[in-house]
């Protein structure tokens, strides 16, 4: 049989749990952790939780983005690049002053870079 | 250039350049170690595709996994760790192309390695490429002058052609490729030499040989040596063959060496076993095979509707203590057009180049023979051959009847003149005037020992007094008169 990775596990949690609550869920989780137990997964735990977290998140449209900029960014800007990347999406933020102006995203598996930094980069590509 | 021309170009450059948002797609390194890279996202991947990883190091996507992405790094590998950012880069493994690449010594990323300046060729060749197919190709015609008799005479090459050079350390493989590199001065060919796994020593001793006899105008040489990453060694024929593609794409005949194959399948195995894929025959991963055939199948001869050239390939293996059934050498043994097989016990009785011509062949060389040396080649592989047999008895010399006795001498005369020293091709009329007077009994009168002496006194007697008879035999032509006037010449000569 074929061996079940962390994501195996996480994407079948999401399955089990979706549209539980209370009880029911609670029941669920703990049959979930005593197969981890039987099947010695414990160890695992700490990436199934990040798997599943991931996993989740993309089966209900959440977008994780991560902005850093030169400068910090007031709402405005920050509520405007949100919106380019859809309804649901959670941001975190940070500073990075080599980027020199200009702001970079992160998303899952791109990144937009718009900073000064990467311009001018580009800038010195084309003189040469 | 004046100062305000500069200005003026650098504020055009700078009002057409726009601003953008560059998208790229990232992935993480999760574990690294031993030259391979362990990363996840990259969920577009494509398999033989360049990353880049921090510090503008690349690497190769080898293995696409259901959740992770196996890739050998190129190059030093200290500085990257987990969580490092891997950008795609979009392009399939390639290499800088061009006539600015012939003299100069790369590696096999098509950097610069020998001091000189960088190029910035506009060119790049994908290494993997597939080989040309039925309809381009047509049989061998034009022969590769070697410029050394016994390969020259008895296992020719043809342009286009697969010719493995096979033996033990320290036989003269490399001086084989070597000296049929510095004899192609003149002939139209373009030469790439790729060292994979040689000492760093040994490719500068090659390089400064070639520099001397000349050979760099003609030369391109790839070299990945014995301290670079097993993938850096994996790569370079590839490499090395999409430099020689390109020339061929010209219309020119390109000679390809890879000095040696054995190297590039243990770096081969090496990277597989990093990236568990399951050992096989020898630990050789399951396609060491088809490593080598996809190689040497891209050695061919175009036809002219698809633009003509040819690359011919030498490749080298180096076999252990003499055994040729070992996994590798029986692979390229079965893809090659023929083996030139060179023996330990030949070179230290002397015979150099130590090629053992009883078991060697060549199986589509003698049709892209010059004429006369066909004529002459066919005599000597018969006396070769019958001196073999009576080889053994000619410890008995004194009890032997008179005719057989003529025949040992007669062979040992021919072994005689096919020895020859490193760094000396010869052309190709020369030969055939040696092997001539040779094999048709002209010297039997010379002492075996002072065979040598006579032939170079030969050669010098030719080239000052014969130098119409020269030309046309090099151009290929033989018919009764030549012969005759050949015949003539030997006995002129004699009578000196």
């Amino acid at each position: 049989m074929k061996k079940q990775t962390s994501k195996d596990y996480a994407s079948a949690l999401f399955t089990a749990t979706q549209g539980l609550k209370g009880k029911e869920l609670h029941e669920v989780i703990h049959n979930f952790v005593s197969l981890l137990a039987r099947e010695q997964k414990l160890k695992q735990a700490e990436k199934i939780i990040a798997e599943f977290v991931a996993y989740a998140k993309k089966q209900e449209g959440i977008q994780d983005i991560s902005i850093s900029s030169a400068h910090e960014l007031d709402t405005k800007a920050i509520n405007a690049i949100k919106k380019s990347f859809g309804e649901k999406v959670e941001v975190t933020q940070a500073v990075d002053e080599s980027l020199i102006g200009g702001f970079v995203v992160k998303t899952q598996d791109k990144i937009f870079d718009a900073s000064l930094k990467m311009q001018l980069v580009r800038l010195k590509h084309q003189l040469h | 250039m004046s100062i305000n021309t500069i200005v003026e170009e650098l504020r055009k450059n700078i009002a057409s350049f726009e601003k953008q948002v560059s998208v790229e797609e990232v992935g993480t390194v999760i574990e690294v170690g031993d030259g391979i890279a362990r990363l996840s996202g990259l969920s577009k991947c494509q398999a033989s595709e360049m990353l880049e990883f921090p510090n503008e190091t690349f690497g190769v996507a080898l293995n696409l996994e259901e959740e992770t992405v196996g890739a050998v790094i190129l190059g030093d590998y200290k500085h990257i760790k987990q969580g490092d950012t891997v950008k795609r880069t979009g392009r399939i493994l390639s290499v800088p192309v061009g006539e600015e690449l012939i003299g100069r010594v790369v590696n096999p990323l098509g950097e610069p390695i020998d001091g000189g300046t960088a190029f910035h060729s506009k060119k790049f060749n994908p290494i993997e490429k597939i080989a040309p197919g039925v309809m381009t190709r047509e049989p061998v015609s034009q022969p590769v002058q070697t410029g050394i008799k016994a390969i020259d005479a008895m296992i020719p090459v043809g342009r286009g052609q697969r010719e493995l050079i096979i033996g033990d350390r320290q036989t003269g493989k490399t001086a084989v490729a070597i000296d049929t590199i510095i004899n192609q001065k003149g002939q139209d060919m373009i030469c790439v030499y790729v060292a994979i796994g040689q000492k760093e020593s040994k490719v500068a001793r090659i390089v400064a040989k070639l520099k001397e006899a000349g050979a760099m105008d003609y030369t391109v040489v790839v070299s990945a040596g014995a301290s670079d990453p097993a993938a850096l060694l994996y790569i370079a024929p590839y490499a090395g063959v999409a430099i020689a593609e390109y020339f061929m794409d010209q219309g020119k005949d390109v000679l390809c060496v890879y000095d040696d194959l054995s190297k590039q399948a243990w770096a081969y195995r090496e990277i597989s076993l990093l990236l568990r894929r399951p050992p096989g025959r020898e630990a050789y991963p399951g396609d060491v095979f088809y490593i080598h055939s996809r190689l040497l199948e891209r050695a061919c001869r175009r036809n002219k509707e698809s633009g003509g050239g040819s690359i011919t390939a030498l490749p080298i293996i180096e076999t252990q203590a003499g055994d040729v059934t070992a996994y590798i050498p029986t692979n390229v043994i079965s893809i090659t057009d023929g083996q030139i097989f060179l023996e330990t016990d030949l070179f230290y009785r002397g015979i150099r180049p130590a090629v053992n011509v009883g078991i060697s062949v060549s199986r589509v060389g003698s049709s892209a023979q010059i004429k006369p040396m066909k004529k002459v080649a066919g005599k000597l592989k018969l006396s070769l051959a019958q001196f073999r047999e009576l080889e053994a008895f000619s410890q008995f010399s004194s009890d032997l009847d008179p005719e057989t006795k003529k025949q040992i001498e007669l062979g040992q005369r021919m072994v005689e003149i096919l020895k020859q020293p490193q760094f000396a091709p010869m052309p190709v009329a020369h030969q055939v005037a040696i092997i001539y007077a040779v094999s048709n009994g002209f010297t039997n009168e010379v002492e075996v020992v002072k065979m040598k002496e006579w032939e170079d006194k030969f050669h010098a007697f030719l080239d000052k007094t014969k130098p119409a008879l020269i030309e046309k035999m090099s151009k290929g032509e033989w018919d009764e008169k030549i012969e005759g006037e050949l015949k003539d010449s030997i006995n002129e000569f004699k009578k000196k």
